[in-house]
């Protein structure tokens, strides 16, 4: 299969830059610091506190690393024309961006992976307590959410043509979604109540399954609420306490970390077939 | 069935003209000299055929496959050199050859590929981002060649390269015809296509205004024999030999100075020009004759446009 030999060769160009390593090594110092710094103010420490200190990073750094990995894929080689190169040969535009995708989502899922397993075995070197299911359950979402943004950059890239337009979308659709969604949900919220003194009837969902459906939209809001479910074992849990996101919302969240990853694909495969490059 | 076929072929990038009803057709095992000015519209006919940019009018048909609809199929039996392309800086010379032959599912030896276009085996584990414009173009042109393809599309293949890469540049494109490939090439240098073409289209501001053999092209615009005579002999005796000849029928053209007259006449009517002279007194000491060239030819097409405005 051709996406095969793109996604290859994709990610054996990435492996031969220093970015993979140099990934590979940052993930373990921002694993290794959050135990250092915890292990500094609190006596023995679980890897599930390190993870609750790591969380407060990698909710921040892993679509920005996800970002910087991906947005260049396809506007990158439009812009020095080694995409002439590659669509000389036999690839479908569809395979090009497939094999793409897939080649970065290695590229960032290597050091990822590499980056919590090295310092997991570390920890248990040196006798800290380690929950594995919650970190392995933390290592997957995150993975998760990551490869969303992967797919959400690699799709502008395939779909704008100028690299300053592939930046602009990405990092618009990083702050809207990742840092002011909450802002934005929080304010629309006391917005309409101010307005109306109460929620209006006349919606067919309560103020809470609105609010509900808002963070589900976003990936981070989606990376939380299976985070949240994960950390106080309640995942997928039938019977949840108050305050909690029940089963609904977690198989939800779930969902729609899966549209993030497929939607933006799909409508850069769209975009870019009918494109003259 | 034609290697290459387009039918009405309109393309225009934000109401710009690039190309204007292209009709050509290039026939199996031929060697296609593609010819034009820079920014004729070159490049955008190759583009269609290999399906980068779509008609906005008329359809390209490639080995019998529409160039839109079957693009891959097309591009598993053809090689390209494109223009304007880009080199993967990471990547070995050897690592592009082996993505082109694991891409094509062929079975050909880099080594041997990399040895005909002349990389040395140092340069095959080199990166391609430290190679020169010279040795990107002969990475790419193995790369073509993967695959034995039944077409060979080469856009400007002499850029870059110095007269040894160009003399091998066309010894692969010979060795690859007498293979039975057919091969479309482009240039606005018409040396490189009058030394191996079978047939040339020449290309101007998008159209189409000539496709014929060399021969044919010269036949159709002969230009004639330019014939530069030493003369001896006093002023008046050149002004009544320089008058002699032009009252000459097959002479479209005389000027002198001091001790040369130059002279623009027919192929055949060299001897009636010195005869001319003679019987006027003029003494002839030495002549040079200089047949038309192919460039004059294609100069004329594609200049006329600006002597016409």
């Amino acid at each position: 299969m051709s996406w095969q030999a793109v996604a290859r060769k994709d990610f054996r160009d990435a492996s031969r830059s220093y970015l993979l390593w140099g990934l590979t090594i940052g993930f373990i110092a921002l694993v290794s610091l959050a135990a250092a710094v915890l292990g500094w103010v609190q006596s023995n420490p679980t890897s599930t506190d390190i993870l609750n200190v790591l969380h407060i990073l990698f909710q921040y750094v892993v679509p920005l690393i996800a970002i910087a990995i991906s947005f260049g894929a396809i506007v990158n080689e439009r812009d020095s024309g080694s995409l002439k190169i590659l669509l000389s040969l036999p690839h479908s535009r569809t395979d090009v961006i497939l094999g793409k995708v897939l080649g970065r989502t290695a590229a960032f899922v290597v050091p990822l992976v590499l980056g919590m397993v090295v310092p997991a075995v570390a920890l248990l070197v040196v006798g800290v307590e380690f929950e594995a299911a919650k970190y392995f359950g933390y290592l997957l979402f995150a993975t998760l959410f990551g490869v969303a943004f992967v797919s959400v950059a690699t799709g502008m890239s395939a779909t704008f043509e100028s690299r300053f337009r592939v930046l602009l979308a990405v990092f618009g659709f990083y702050f809207l979604f990742n840092i002011l969604w909450r802002a934005i949900n929080t304010a629309s919220f006391v917005i309409v109540l101010a307005l109306s003194g109460k929620w209006p009837s006349w919606m067919p969902l309560t103020v809470q399954e609105t609010l509900r459906v808002f963070r589900m939209l976003s990936p981070t809001g989606d990376f939380h609420i299976l985070r949240q479910a994960l950390m106080n074992d309640v995942l997928f849990a039938s019977e949840v306490p108050q305050g909690l996101p029940d089963v609904r919302l977690q198989l939800g969240a779930m969902a729609m970390l899966l549209v993030w990853i497929t939607l933006p694909i799909l409508i850069g495969i769209l975009r870019f077939e009918e494109a003259d490059l | 069935m034609a290697a290459i076929e387009l039918d009405g072929v309109t393309k225009r990038f934000d109401g710009v003209t690039a190309l204007q009803e292209v009709d050509l057709t290039v026939e199996e095992g031929e060697i296609f000299g593609f010819l034009g000015p820079n920014g004729a519209g070159k490049s955008t006919s190759i583009n269609i055929l290999l399906d980068f940019v779509r008609p906005t009018e008329g359809r390209a048909e490639v080995l019998g496959y529409d160039s839109y609809e079957d693009s891959t199929r097309i591009r598993e039996r053809i090689g390209v050199l494109p223009e304007g392309y880009d080199v993967y800086d990471r990547l070995t010379g050897l690592q592009h050859l082996e993505f082109a032959i694991e891409s094509k599912d062929a079975d050909d030896d880099p080594h041997a590929l990399l040895d005909r276009v002349g990389l040395s085996e140092e340069d095959a584990q080199r990166k391609a981002g430290g190679y020169s414009k010279g040795m990107a173009q002969r990475l790419v042109l193995a790369m073509a060649l993967v695959g034995e393809p039944d077409l060979l599309i080469l856009d400007e293949p002499s850029t870059g390269l110095d007269p040894n890469g160009a003399r091998m540049m066309q010894e692969i494109v010979r060795e690859e015809n007498k293979r039975g490939a057919t091969v479309f090439f482009s240039s606005h240098i018409l040396g490189q296509v009058e030394a191996v073409c079978d047939t040339v289209g020449i290309l101007r501001e998008g159209e189409l205004v000539a496709k014929d053999t060399i021969e044919g092209l010269r036949e159709a615009y002969d230009t004639g024999l330019t014939l530069t005579v030493t003369v001896g002999g006093t002023a008046s005796q050149i002004d009544d030999g320089v008058a002699a000849v032009r009252a000459l029928d097959a002479v479209s053209d005389v000027r002198a100075d001091s001790d040369t007259i130059t002279v623009t006449c027919e192929g055949d009517q060299k001897m009636a020009v010195l005869n001319a002279l003679e019987d006027a007194e003029v003494s002839v000491e030495d002549f040079e004759t200089e047949e038309a060239s192919l460039d004059d030819v294609f100069s004329s097409y594609t200049e006329r446009q600006e002597a016409e405005a």
